[in-house]
């Protein structure tokens, strides 16, 4: 022994025979455990089978107990003549081999003492009373005697029970019952464990072996398990690092089972996922507190769980509605171009042409609309008012998101049941916001620019309710606005007018009406992209056709942008009008005399003069011209006074025109009835031939009001003999 | 607009030139009501009349009523391809006598 230095705190290196003599130094304290048993043998023998049975396993305890500790070197390890130091990790075994039968006669010991209690067997409480007593001396005299040696200086498991107890004394935890797996290698350990689970209420099952306990816990679903730390082949640890690195059982709660009051162990299985441990032998109040709150926690934890399932679940039917809803909202808004509207017009531009631009001769045109969440509050429209005019339209609507998509629908709706019967543009914002500002209780209202497009003569009228101002590009690239009129977002205020405008769009020229999400879509240093870069790709891709204008502009925003969340929905519509080799205008004007057409015929026949196919017409045209003049001097202005009216005439390459423009009395010629053609003399009314000649030899006529102004317009067609301008 | 008027046989015709529109239409009206009330067989050349508009069309029609009423014969010639189509479009061929020359038309209505 004086070879030996003196061990450091935590450190195992004392030398074999002093192990021993601790050990045996217990000696008497078991002797005497061994007699209380015995003489509780005696006293059960008149007993019932399982008492008997359970005293039997105490009795065979101590006499186990009592065979270590008198020859410790026998049953605990074999000795090592060489050295006769045993290393820390034998010892430590030996320990645990040591407190074994210590915890199985203190666990039979306190059940049998709790049914003593209860009443059953009550003959044996004094002697039950000692035996648990001892046990619970000889488990302090191990430590007391190890302490420092072996053991870590954690604090003995009485007093950690001892502040348990007051701890969890208050806790209600007797309704949380489960289904527990309790694995230990001693077979009495885990009946006491089972049975002291069984009477809280649990549903325990029970192995031995850690494999055997993977194996279970592979089958079957468990609240818990009780995992003893120290079990030969597959250990504790082993088990438990197998639970928590599964997916299907990571998070089931672990509480580990140590016999060895050893911290550094039982810190590594709670580093590894363990929820809790329990110090062997089990302290009653500590077991039943340590359960409730780990099947308490598994249970919070299997609510949160199933909540965050059901949220997840929810998640993914909101998120497979919004898909649908952005189809749905893609799907109502038109993809391909503007069909021709007409027979005629189909057969001139001929299968082929239709499938790849499917579009009217003479307008180009194509829209997108990216919202900037899966539903938006943007939209697009273009649809044939009849077989001239082409109405089309840019909205944004109040807000994002599914709110302004439903806003969004109606207006769109609205939009295309309103424009059909609408006599204009800003007839059609008027009726929208009168029907948008009904009930419009949620204040949403709608941004929209409506325009129509007379195909054939280039001309546009347009209303803007509080829209962007769309852009003109022409042919060589230089860039404007459109001229703003009154007009504010639709669904404010109830019952207000609109301001329209009416202007030609040259061949060549291209219009960009857009939402407010490009000229606002910003980059990194929050600036905007703004009206100058959009005119400059509008000015760059002057030459190419709408579906490239439109892919560089979103290229160009997208760019602009850099990864910059898009704010507010995109949208762009682009419509070009074909471009014309050949495009001449003349403005006339004129005074509301009659003797004044004589002089617009002359210049009407010195302007087609000496034109191939369009000279022959302007016979045609100044008829129809001075028919339709006449009824304006004579019904436009009933007072005779003094007034001008302008005479836009135009040539290009396969048609000739004219819109007439007058500040008379709101009067559409075209509206007169159609004069008797059929019959005889006698009955033949006077008048009305006017106008039928002008319906008649032209190929469209149309009529608006455009603020205070009448609107006429005349379009003669021809072939032309040239190769056509596509 | 210059309207003159020739006696042929039975017939007078009546001929002019220049646009017959609205700012003429008054005139002529005047010259023509005036030769159809007195006149029992008419022809009216209008060979020179480049031009005519619904309202040349209308006296021609209100002198055909006249005609008519008055018992006496109206007849036309001498359209030009633009005023036959003007005519044509107005139903007004079906309503009037219409010769290639003059010389037809008085023989058909003398």
């Amino acid at each position: 022994m004086s070879v030996c230095k003196p061990a450091a705190p935590g450190e195992a290196s004392e030398p074999l025979p002093s192990f021993i003599d601790r050990v045996q130094s217990l000696l008497p304290e078991i002797a005497a455990t061994l007699a209380i048993a015995d003489s509780l043998g005696r006293l059960a023998l008149t007993l019932d089978d399982s008492t008997v049975t359970d005293i039997a396993k105490i009795i065979a305890a101590c006499g186990s107990l009592q065979r270590m500790a008198t020859s410790p070197g026998d049953e605990l390890f074999a000795t090592d003549a060489t050295t006769g130091v045993p290393d820390a990790e034998v010892r430590r075994q030996a320990l645990h081999e040591l407190r074994t039968p210590i915890n199985i006669i203190k666990g039979y010991g306190e059940m049998l003492l709790e049914d003593a209690q209860d009443g059953i067997n009550t003959a044996l409480m004094p002697g039950l009373r000692q035996l648990v007593d001892r046990s619970e001396h000889l488990l302090l005299d191990i430590d007391e005697l190890f302490r420092g040696r072996i053991l870590t200086t954690e604090p003995a498991p009485a007093e950690i029970t001892a502040a348990t107890r007051s701890a969890v004394g208050s806790l209600d935890l007797a309704g949380v019952t489960g289904r527990i797996l309790a694995v230990d290698d001693t077979p009495e350990n885990l009946a006491v464990l089972s049975r002291r689970l069984e009477r809280l209420g649990h549903q325990v099952e029970t192995t031995t072996s850690g494999r055997q306990a993977l194996e279970l816990l592979s089958r079957n679903a468990y609240d818990l398990v009780l995992l003893d730390l120290m079990m030969p082949e597959i250990d504790g640890y082993e088990v438990l690092q197998r639970i928590k690195s599964s997916p299907r059982t990571a998070s089931l709660p672990v509480v580990m089972i140590s016999a060895l009051n050893e911290t550094a162990s039982v810190v590594r299985c709670l580093d590894a996922g363990a929820d809790d441990y329990l110090p062997k032998p089990f302290d009653p109040t500590l077991l039943r507190a340590r359960v409730g709150a780990c099947l308490e926690k598994k249970r919070l934890r299997d609510l949160e769980r199933a909540y965050s399932e059901r949220l997840e679940l929810q998640a993914e039917i909101l998120a497979r509605e919004l898909d649908a809803a952005r189809r749905m909202q893609q799907s109502i808004l038109p993809v391909r171009y503007p069909q021709c509207p007409n027979s005629a017009n189909s057969k001139r531009c001929g299968q082929e042409q239709c499938a790849r631009f499917a579009t009217c001769p003479g307008i180009r045109l194509c829209a997108s609309m990216i919202p900037a969440k899966e539903v938006g509050g943007d939209f697009y429209d273009f649809f044939w008012l009849d077989d001239h005019h082409l109405g089309f339209a840019v909205a944004d609507v109040s807000g994002k998101g599914v709110a302004a998509a439903l806003f969004m629908s109606l207006s769109l709706a609205l939009l295309r049941t309103t424009a059909p019967v609408s006599t204009g543009p800003a007839d059609c914002l008027a009726r929208i916001n009168r029907q948008l500002c009904v009930d419009n209780e949620m204040s949403m209202f709608v941004t929209m620019f409506y325009g129509v497009y007379h195909a054939s003569s280039g001309f546009l009228r347009y209303a803007i309710a509080g829209h962007s101002s769309p852009i003109m590009t022409e042919r060589d690239g230089a860039t404007s606005c459109l001229p703003r009129v009154g007009g504010i977002a639709l669904g404010v205020v109830d019952d207000i007018d609109f301001g329209e405008n009416c202007v030609e769009v040259p061949p060549g020229t291209t219009l960009c009406v857009y939402s407010d999400g490009v000229t606002e879509a910003i980059d990194c240093q929050h600036q905007e992209f703004g009206e100058s870069r959009l005119k400059d790709v509008l000015k760059t891709t002057r030459g190419a056709s709408v579906d490239s204008v439109l892919a560089n502009i979103l290229g160009a925003v997208n760019q602009f942008a850099n990864g910059m969340p898009q704010a507010d929905d995109i949208t762009c519509l682009i419509l070009r009008r074909a471009n014309s080799r050949r495009h001449d205008t003349l403005k006339i004007v004129l005074a509301n005399q009659l003797p004044e057409i004589l002089k617009l015929a002359d210049a009407v026949n010195e302007f087609f003069r000496g034109h191939a196919q369009a000279g022959p017409l302007s016979y045609q045209l100044n008829l129809a011209l001075d028919e339709v003049i006449t009824n304006i001097i004579a019904y436009g202005f009933p007072d005779h006074s003094r007034s001008n009216i302008e005479v836009d005439l135009f040539l290009d390459d396969n048609k000739i025109g004219a819109r007439v423009l007058d500040r008379g009395l709101a009067f559409n010629p075209l509206d007169r009835p159609a004069p008797d053609l059929e019959s005889a003399l006698d009955e033949r009314q006077l008048g009305g031939l006017g106008v039928h000649f002008a319906k008649t030899l032209m190929d469209e006529v149309d009529y608006w009001r455009q603020s205070d102004k009448n609107c006429l317009l005349l379009v003669k067609r021809f072939e032309n003999t040239n190769k056509e301008e596509e | 607009m210059n309207v003159n008027t020739i006696r042929q046989g039975n017939a007078v015709i009546v001929s002019g030139a220049g646009r017959l529109d609205s700012n003429s239409s008054a005139t002529f009206e005047d010259c023509l009501l005036k030769v159809i009330n007195e006149e029992p067989a008419v022809v009216l050349d209008m060979a020179g009349f480049n031009y005519v508009s619904s309202a040349g069309l209308r006296v021609l029609l209100m002198a055909a009523k006249k005609s008519k009423a008055a018992g006496h014969k109206l007849a036309l010639c001498g359209l030009t391809p633009e005023v036959r189509m003007v005519f044509d479009i107005s139903g007004f061929l079906a309503l009037f006598s219409i010769f290639a020359n003059s010389g037809e038309a008085v023989a058909a209505i003398a």
